[in-house]
């Protein structure tokens, strides 16, 4: 008698497959990058690559757009203070105290537009990397430092389980949350001392729940023979193929067309 | 990528690596948590066998997960000497630390709530972590994440995200992540405990499939988990009370009852009926006594029931066509809620819907609920009914349709803020919102929100305490309670609210028969007292008692109706993976053997017919 063999997985987005050290050191570079973004021939590039990106990582331009905007915005507010507070160059506006200048409005463009190009490859590269990948990457790459004794394999490890338990934990707190309110405990209304005993009442709950589950999550841990330190295989290592050589190639390009044309006359 | 190519054999037949008692050697084991002042278990002494399906039950706080951790090698006691995979794992009140690690390696764990197991985000990675830990080559992981997924029929599953998972689906995902590791022993500890119907039953059939391959402990408190087993152990108060074959024990309801466990369903029937007056062989099993009651003699001839006619299958069910989910069918009496437009007294939902980002789970349900009234929910795991509840308790805002409670909508803020503390609300495991230093501050919390005076919120809290019979308990901390009794003081804080209504989520998942009885009790005394009652259940014996029963099916209302009515729906009942009132399972069972009964939801109903149709 034989059994059916795994499924082959789900195919990814071209992006997505990429191997997530790539990802991350080419997410880091671009972010960097941006901060050479000046003239709008530049910005014209940078857009192009982030709709770029995009498209290879099958990520819906609307919901993307959407996603980022609670951060892009108040970025942009505090940039757009450089309308008033920066005065080079003619005066372009003028109204009682405050002025606008061209230098002020060249700065608080500039500088809004790389805040939110940073912010959008940020998230380009975390909606293309679940969890998992996140921490074996990172387990590579800091690598190195298992030669000055850093238990790296361990951090990775551990972090990996805290994201995996950061939505068990978020559940909780809603039930319990729910449960409370419902006994007319909440932290929004009442006296100081209610408040406070309103307060224990949501995060004793918590930390004993947290506590139950990593009792119970270190017996598993034990039951499946995971032992910090010990030498252990891995069933898919990391490999770099063709795919992430390509877009380093394509970074490399990106690169070099960003600098030549921030020396245009 | 993985598992190309080769063929992979599914069954590791494997001969037992241990001897007769090797798997576990437990003598004069003692376990405390706290230092010796009590302990969880005393003077425990037992061994297991490599072929072994050992059943280990007892009531809540028995020390039955306790000593499923000291035989998986997980604990080691505070006493005695313990022996675990042909090794010395404890003696001499030393633990063999290399001994207990190889013993864990050949030991898979299963537990009641696998979001605590799962250490992956990725179905596949979660299985091959134990091997990887193991150090095994990548080639042979590879055919063991195979084998081990399409043994639990989970193939489909490996790429999914471990966070979209089922409960019954992540158990056989922890299943296979255990198996992975081609362990001799599997420890299941009440694995089963919160899942559906549907789930349930499925999990049971993998287990007993998986007996071929390894040796079994089992940890449950539902008696009837141990008819399939090779070996029963009842746990009481930290010691073994019994431990022999399961048959030995499955033939005296008393000495179940004394044990703390309730005796089967079928067991009390044939109690019931030889006290009647009945000669009945002595029976195993729900089917054999079914078989000895078709075939009673009474002097002429094989027995058959005739006291009632066949149920008459007129009025809604008459057999046309397939059941059509799209359509709810509302087989109750809809004229009572065309009578009165808003219902003054309880609860009154039309068209009710809500949604998250990833989509609809409530669509159109219209239900009314009046005082004095229990109308039980039921449905498979995702069907709804936890939203449902939290609507019904005025937690959430309604994303469509209008609430209403007693005339306050619960569809505005307002309404809701004015609903707090006249509705009471039971959540799932309500024990997890628990948080005071004694039982008795813990149940004020309520009280003392409501601003009620000091003496006022004494009274209550004292109520409500000797009300769930746990006013010996009022100056004990709750988290050194057992599990039942921390259920007990949550219900407690939610009747000190004094509450017109009472929503409750699975209010008896997880609990034995007596802590069972006690929240039983509690819902049919509000009910008598005039509380509107609404309780989320997947028991249907329980639903068998309400009122009327509202049956969701993937967010719509698919049957609604008075128990009579809805049980009437069998199969559509079964396709959605509910199952029927036992009582009525049975008198089902019997029709098949001939006899000729009508359709009892409950024990007494049945118990009535079979006397009524016995011939004289």
């Amino acid at each position: 008698m034989s059994a059916r063999t795994l499924p082959a997985p789900p195919s990814r987005a071209p992006l997505a497959a990429l191997d997530p050290r790539t990802k991350i050191l080419g997410a880091v570079a671009l972010m960097v990058l941006s901060f050479f973004v000046a003239s709008p021939a530049q910005a014209i590039l940078a857009v192009g690559l982030v709709f770029a990106l995009l498209a290879l990582g099958r990520l819906h331009v609307g919901r993307f757009a959407f996603s980022v905007l609670p951060i892009v915005v108040p970025l942009a507010l505090v940039a757009a203070l450089n309308l008033v507070f920066t005065r080079t160059g003619p005066v372009i506006w003028s109204w009682g105290v405050l002025s606008v200048t061209q230098g002020g409005l060249a700065t608080a463009l500039t500088y809004g537009f790389r805040v939110t190009l940073i912010v959008c490859f940020g998230a380009i590269l975390l909606s293309t990397m679940p969890a998992g990948e996140l921490a074996s990457a990172l387990s590579s790459l800091l690598s190195p430092l298992r030669l000055l004794g850093a238990p790296v394999e361990e951090w990775a490890f551990v972090l990996s389980l805290a994201l995996r338990f950061v939505p068990t934990l978020g559940q909780e707190f809603q039930a319990v949350r729910e449960a409370q309110a419902s006994r007319g405990g909440t932290v929004a209304r009442g006296t100081p001392v209610q408040r406070v005993r309103s307060l224990a009442a949501l995060v004793v709950p918590i930390l004993a729940a947290a506590l139950r589950h990593a009792e119970r999550l270190s017996l598993a841990l034990d039951s499946r023979a995971w032992e910090s330190g010990a030498p252990r295989t891995r069933w898919r290592p990391l490999r770099l193929t063709l795919a992430d050589a390509f877009a380093f190639a394509a970074l490399a390009l990106y690169a070099v067309l960003l600098v030549a044309l921030g020396s245009l006359p | 990528m993985p598992a190309e190519g080769g063929r992979v054999p599914l069954e590791r037949e494997v001969a037992p690596r241990f001897a007769d008692d090797e798997i576990a050697r437990l003598e004069d084991v003692g376990y405390s948590f706290d230092g010796g002042r009590s302990w969880a278990l005393s003077r425990v002494t037992l061994a297991l066998s490599g072929r072994e399906r050992v059943c280990v039950m007892g009531a809540n706080g028995s020390g039955k997960s306790t000593l499923a951790l000291l035989i998986a090698g997980l604990r080691a006691p505070d006493e005695g000497s313990v022996r675990l995979m042909g090794r010395a794992c404890f003696s001499d009140g030393l633990p063999e630390s290399e001994a207990y690690a190889s013993a864990r390696r050949q030991t898979g764990l299963v537990f009641q709530d696998p979001r605590d197991q799962i250490v992956a985000g990725v179905v596949a990675d979660d299985v091959t972590f134990g091997p990887e830990n193991l150090a095994l080559p990548a080639g042979e992981i590879c055919l063991r994440v195979a084998r081990e997924l399409d043994r639990v029929g989970g193939l489909d599953l490996a790429w999914r995200d471990t966070s979209e998972l089922s409960g019954g689906q992540a158990q056989r995902v922890a299943i296979a992540s255990a198996m992975a590791m081609e362990p001799a022993l599997m420890v299941f500890d009440e694995a089963a405990a919160f899942l559906d119907v549907r789930a349930r039953s499925a999990l049971r059939r993998l287990a007993m499939r998986l007996c071929r391959v390894c040796a079994q402990v089992w940890v449950s408190h539902d008696v009837e988990d141990a008819a399939d087993a090779t070996r029963l152990i009842v746990l009481a108060e930290g010691k073994v009370a019994f431990d022999g074959a399961p048959s030995e024990l499955l033939v005296d309801a008393e000495r179940l009852c004394a044990l703390g466990l309730e005796p089967p369903f079928w067991m009390r029937l044939a109690d019931a009926l030889r006290e009647r007056g009945w000669d009945l062989p002595p029976v195993s099993s729900e089917s054999d006594l079914a078989r000895a009651i078709a075939a009673q003699d009474s002097g002429d001839g094989p027995f058959v029931l005739r006291a009632t006619p066949l149920p008459a299958k007129t009025s809604q069910d008459s057999g046309d066509g397939p059941f059509v989910l799209e359509k709810p069918q509302v087989v109750g009496s809809p004229q009572d809620k065309r009578t009165v437009p808003t219902v003054l007294e309880g609860f009154e939902a039309r068209g009710l819907g809500f949604s998250y980002a990833e989509g609809e789970v409530l669509h159109g349900v219209d239900l009314t609920v009046r005082s004095g009234e229990l109308v039980a929910v039921v449905g498979a795991t995702g069907s709804g009914k936890t939203t449902l509840a939290r609507l019904l308790a005025g937690l959430v805002a309604p994303k469509r349709g209008s609430l209403s409670f007693k005339g306050i909508d619960l569809g505005t803020a307002k309404g809701r803020r004015g609903a707090s503390g006249r509705i009471g609300f039971v959540m799932q495991q309500p024990e997890r919102q628990l948080f005071a230093e004694s039982v008795a501050r813990d149940v004020a919390f309520g009280p003392e929100n409501l601003g009620l005076s000091a003496t006022e919120v004494e009274g209550r809290v004292s109520r409500a305490l000797s009300r769930l019979g746990i006013a010996h308990l009022a100056d004990r901390s709750p988290f050194e309670l057992s599990g039942g009794q921390q259920r007990l003081v949550a219900l407690a804080g939610v009747a000190a609210l004094e509450p017109e209504a009472w929503v409750l989520d699975e209010p008896l998942a997880g609990l034995d028969a007596e802590a069972r009885a006690a929240v039983s009790a509690l819902i049919d005394e509000q009910r008598a007292g005039g509380c509107v009652m609404v309780l989320v259940t997947h028991d249907m014996d329980q639903a068998a008692g309400a009122d009327r029963i509202l049956a969701l099916e993937r967010g719509q209302v698919a049957l609604e109706g008075t128990p009579k009515e809805v049980f009437s729906h069998a199969r559509e009942l079964e396709e959605m993976g509910l199952g029927l009132p036992k009582p009525l399972r049975f008198a089902h069972a019997l029709r098949e053997l001939g006899a000729r009964i009508g359709e009892p939801l409950t024990f007494e109903a049945l118990l009535a017919e079979l006397c009524e149709g016995r011939r004289p």
